[in-house]
């Protein structure tokens, strides 16, 4: 019976799974040889490498051979290609599927996504695109925004997503960044160029001549273990050779800044504390001293200045503040001393100083102040364009100050419409409203459609932006004021995203395309960043993970859908553009003539195939350079890019915008809210810093489980404080902490340490974004500090952010914390 | 369809079921889990499952396994199907939070990231697999675009095998029951209660997705223990 019945079911049950079994996910295939493995050459912003690539898999990482100060964050490398947190396939959040843009956008985050076949998705992101600029226009689509992508120029990501949204139509775009939005902005005024993005003077030439280097604000042995291209960290031999003449007493080093930084312990320098955010009134001090006591450079001011007595009346009260900018009146502000900061104006004036700026201190309300008051110290001591003198505001980026090479750089993949061609929606019609937004105003651009805001001598008013466009660029980290941020993506009818990791922006989008990393493509790229010391082969390690697929054929395929593909991609395929690049690198270095030898054969390069399979080529070291030597040697011929072609310590183009947030000359202000006495600290008595972190590139490996492993405290991101306040507070080390003020508030795990002072906290930027619920003013479960920072224009001139003018309060934690959600995918989140 | 080549099923000792192990019919079993936990289901699909044409399947594991408990769980999600206005939506959607969307998540079905320490993909488990699906003449098809130690492909791994089991005899069908035994206990039997686990956090409209993981479960423990007794 039981027989006949078990009969019966089999055949049943055949019959059932002939029509429910699908067609199987294996083929058959011939045994392979068992692979001994391969090395190639690769490349990331922590380093060029070489990987040993073995059964399809990235088995070993080890530093290029040129890199002799490789940074351990290469060994997050494999636990990033294989990271749970890896987007793996197309998805579609489910609400905005079924309704699109008229379905509930206060949904958005609550993360319920499926799956979709690429032709699905990118057939919903033209229909999107499509939508956008048919019922609006250009000024209703943004895909400005543009950060830290991979390395490698055929595959960069930012070109990649505009070239293709370009051609489709026209779209509000971004200026600045968040890196250094109000130095790039108030410094040509000042000194002519950006200078934030200039190579500066030698290393070599600074070691030599230089009596005392300032840094200020700056922590270069940490920043600059990251690059824009793929780093090869030769500014570590200089600081090496620092430490050295630091020991030996040849060379001064001062670190100004609140706190000990990573490289004053690595330097053994000296550390003068500083009141956060009071740059400008401590360097009022050390000018009321300069001039008063005759040590400052009459000579060079008249030669190659503007602008001097306006200033130095605000400096001797005689402006309309009537306050004289005494030491001590500096002293009340800043906390240091009267008398130390006369010492250190007199040790400055007294020999070849350095100053050397990171760019922290103008990340803050009124950020383009200190950069000005640098430059206008700078210029009163006169060393300006000398070895070893005057300022720089970008030795801790990139290898800046490594001598350059002079070598051609490939080129990359152009980011926009080719030359004659114009989009398929050639609407340029913004309806009055801006094409061009300062980067960190779009939250309120989307806040507050309509608005008009001052921006740099001109107006601007904000489009009403109905779809965001994000590649590789994750604002959820970059942005401040998550909370606003929040409110703002509630009105927002699409957001596509295209990434590698399920970050916060992810999260936080209607369409997810995965994007691979740069180990599962081929390209090409310089080293060396700024001493452009070589070209590097960037060889495909293994082939895109999963179901993602290289920025370059993601886009391809998009323009296929308005059949404008052979155009985007020029008929050339991903190998096709990488020997394009590297051909017309070949080329430009034939041409090429360095002086003052005059040997062309300085930067031969060999034929493509050779290149690519010895991995790079070598330029050779550079040449010794001096940062406005030329402007020096002769004013009239090299003149600053300046409205006058001299320095301007006043700007009478500033002055004349008649902006009250930053004025003709450097002024003081206080800010919205400041730490040590300043609005808001009987409230919130912490300043919160969010420095670069030591440990990632912004977010970026933040989801490393490795590194994470080093440095996360119960699971959290650090916050780093003072034994002071951590004994006032009842807090030990190893804690876990609530941070918080009016905007948010987060967990992170307390690291108490003596290299802080009382007041001063740490909370490094790029921690992944975590909120525990929809609600706004949701605990961070992580520690991202923009869910505390101020989302702040730095004044009218630069609208730039001011993610470091923050103050917070710390507590204990006390009861069952909940779990951390920042790399939980996006079913735990929701708004 | 295989019931005539089934000899081996005539070696197999009477087990708790009853009933010799027939290799043909436990293959087509994996193969359906594989096919269920491998892709969504398309419409066409998942209105023959709510016209009951899985009924025979869960019969049989039934029957053969005694996991009726696990089956009903299957039976009664279906049947709550007619909750959902778009039913297939939402069927996917739960798909996706256990199974596509950050791994970290939801209840990734990849061995790596339960058995090997470094807790990332493509881990020692899918190396392992690689070899095993290569020795037996496999390789993951190019456009499933999985790892080996993805449930679905080591569901379909096992079926191929079960079903070579039915054609065996002797000694050499007595070592591979042992071989798979052992596959079994070691590269499913040893994560899947922790899927289950975890898919059980998860918060899903439909109860299908969960059901299905823990028969999975239930059916690899049994098939272990049967192919360990014969």
């Amino acid at each position: 019976m039981t027989i006949s019945r078990r009969s019966f079911l089999k055949g049943a049950m055949a019959g059932s799974a002939a029509s429910l079994i699908g067609p199987g996910l294996l083929t058959t295939a011939a045994a392979g040889v068992t692979e001994q493995g391969v090395w190639k050459t690769a490349g990331s912003h922590w380093g060029a490498m070489n990987a040993l690539v073995k059964g399809g898999k990235v088995a070993e990482v080890k530093p290029f051979g040129a890199d002799q100060y490789p940074t351990e964050m290469l060994n997050g490398i494999k636990g990033l290609i294989y990271n749970p947190s890896r987007v793996r396939y197309p998805m579609v959040r489910l609400e905005w599927l079924k309704n699109r843009h008229n379905g509930d956008r206060t949904t958005r985050g609550d993360n319920r996504f499926v799956r979709l076949t690429w032709d699905a998705a990118l057939d919903l992101f033209h229909e999107e695109l499509e939508r956008i600029q048919t019922d609006y226009g250009p000024w209703a689509l943004y895909a400005g925004a543009t950060g830290w992508r991979q390395t490698g120029q055929v595959h960069s990501c930012g070109n990649h997503m505009q070239r293709a949204v370009a051609m489709h139509g026209h779209f509000v775009k971004k200026v600045g960044d968040y890196s250094t939005g109000a130095g790039q902005v108030i410094l040509p005024y000042v000194l002519g160029s950006t200078e934030v993005y200039s190579q500066g003077t030698s290393w070599p030439l600074i070691l030599e001549n230089s009596k005392t280097v300032v840094l200020w604000g700056n922590d270069p042995y940490k920043n600059l273990q990251v690059g824009w291209n793929c780093e090869t960290h030769e500014s570590y031999a200089y600081l090496e050779q620092l430490k050295a003449k630091v020991a030996e007493g040849s060379i001064r080093v001062i670190s100004v800044d609140p706190v000990r930084t990573k490289t004053q312990k690595y330097l053994g320098c000296e550390q003068l504390y500083i009141n956060p955010m009071t740059d400008v009134a401590f360097m009022l001090g050390m000018a009321h001293t300069l001039y008063n006591e005759g040590l400052y450079d009459q000579e060079f001011i008249d030669a190659y200045a503007l602008g001097f007595d306006d200033f130095i009346a605000y400096v001797q009260g005689e402006a309309e503040d009537g306050e004289v900018k005494t030491p001590e009146w500096a002293e009340a502000i800043c906390g240091v001393p009267a008398e130390r900061i006369r010492e250190f104006a007199r040790l400055l004036a007294a020999d070849r100083t350095q100053l050397l700026f990171g760019w922290a201190i103008q990340r803050q309300q009124h950020g383009e102040q200190p950069y000005w008051m640098g430059a206008v110290l700078a210029t009163m001591l006169g060393q300006i364009g000398l070895p070893g003198g005057g300022i720089s505001y970008g030795h801790h980026y990139s290898s800046i100050g490594v001598p350059s090479s002079g070598a051609s750089a490939p080129g990359a993949f152009p980011r926009n419409v080719d030359a004659g061609k114009t989009p398929e929606h050639d609407n340029t019609d913004f309806q009055g409203a801006t094409s061009t937004i300062p980067v960190a105003r779009w939250i309120d651009c989307l806040l507050n459609p309509g608005q008009t805001i001052q921006y740099n001598g001109a107006e601007v008013t904000f489009p009403d932006i109905r779809m965001c466009v994000f590649s590789g660029c994750n604002p959820w980290h970059h942005h401040q004021d998550h909370n606003r941020m929040k409110k703002a993506f509630h009105k927002l009818e699409t957001v596509v995203t295209i990434d590698y990791a399920w970050n916060a922006t992810c999260r936080f989008s209607d369409l997810v395309l995965p994007a691979c990393t740069q180990f599962e493509r081929n390209d090409i790229d310089i080293y060396g960043s700024y001493s452009n010391r070589g070209v590097l082969a960037m060889h495909k390690l293994v082939d895109p993970l999963f179901h993602s697929r290289s920025d370059f054929d993601i886009f391809t395929d998009l323009c296929r859908r308005f059949g404008r593909d052979e155009e985007y991609r020029q008929g050339l395929d991903e190998m096709g553009w990488v020997k394009k690049l590297y051909d017309e690198c070949r080329e430009a270095n034939k041409s090429f003539v360095p002086a003052p030898t005059g040997d062309q054969s300085t930067f031969s390069m060999p034929e493509f195939t050779q290149f690519w399979k010895e991995g790079y080529v070598d330029f050779g070291p550079g040449e010794n350079w001096v940062r406005h030597a030329d402007f020096r040697q002769a004013p009239e011929v090299n003149a600053l890019g300046t409205p006058s072609g001299f320095i301007e310590v006043s700007s009478r183009k500033i002055d004349r915008y008649g902006y009250d947030d930053c004025r003709g000359y450097p002024t003081w202000m206080e800010k919205a809210e400041r730490s040590h006495g300043g609005p808001n600290s009987d409230r919130y008595p912490l300043w919160l810093q969010s420095v670069h972190p030591d440990k990632r590139l912004h977010s970026q490996m933040c989801e490393s489980e490795e590194l994470r492993a080093t440095y996360a405290v119960q699971g959290r991101e650090p916050i780093y404080l003072s034994p002071q306040d951590a004994e006032q507070r009842g807090i030990q080390d190893g804690d876990l902490v609530r941070v918080y003020n009016d905007r948010g508030q987060l967990l992170a795990g307390a690291v108490v340490s003596d290299d802080f002072p009382p007041g001063v906290v740490r909370l490094q930027e790029g921690a992944w974004y975590g909120p525990v619920g929809p609600e706004i003013g949701a605990l961070d479960t992580y520690g991202d500090p923009n869910t505390l920072t101020l989302d702040l224009g730095t004044s009218k001139l630069a609208q730039a952010p001011s993610a470091n003018t923050c103050v917070v309060e710390i507590e204990r934690f006390e009861g069952e914390a909940p779990a951390v959600t920042a790399f939980g995918g996006p079913t735990l989140v929701e708004i | 369809m295989r019931e005539s080549l089934a000899s081996s099923a005539a070696a197999d000792s009477q087990t708790g079921g009853g009933a010799p192990l027939d290799g043909a019919s436990e293959g087509l079993l994996c193969r359906w889990l594989s096919t269920l936990l491998g892709a969504e289901l398309d419409e066409p699909t998942l209105a023959r499952y709510r016209q009951g044409e899985a009924a025979p399947l869960l019969g049989y594991l039934c029957e053969a396994h005694g996991l009726d408990e696990q089956a009903g769980r299957i039976e009664a999600a279906l049947s709550r199907l007619v909750m959902f206005t778009t039913p297939r939506l939402e069927l996917a959607a739960d798909f996706a939070e256990l199974f596509l969307a950050d791994a970290r998540s939801g209840a990734p079905p990849y061995a790596s990231l339960y058995l090997d320490e470094r807790q990332g993909f493509l881990g020692a488990p899918a190396e392992r697999m690689e070899a095993r699906l290569a020795e037996a003449g496999f390789a993951v098809k190019r456009e499933v675009g999985e790892p080996a130690d993805h449930l679905a492909v080591m569901l379909d791994y096992l079926g191929h095998r079960l079903e070579r089991l039915a054609e065996t005899e002797g000694a050499e069908a007595l070592a591979l029951r042992r071989e798979l035994a052992t596959f079994l206990e070691h590269e499913l039997c040893s994560w899947l209660p922790r899927l289950v686990a975890r898919s059980a956090e998860v918060r899903t409209a439909s109860d299908l997705y969960p059901a299905l993981l823990a028969l999975t479960e239930a059916y690899c423990r049994r098939l272990a223990e049967r192919l360990r007794l014969a």
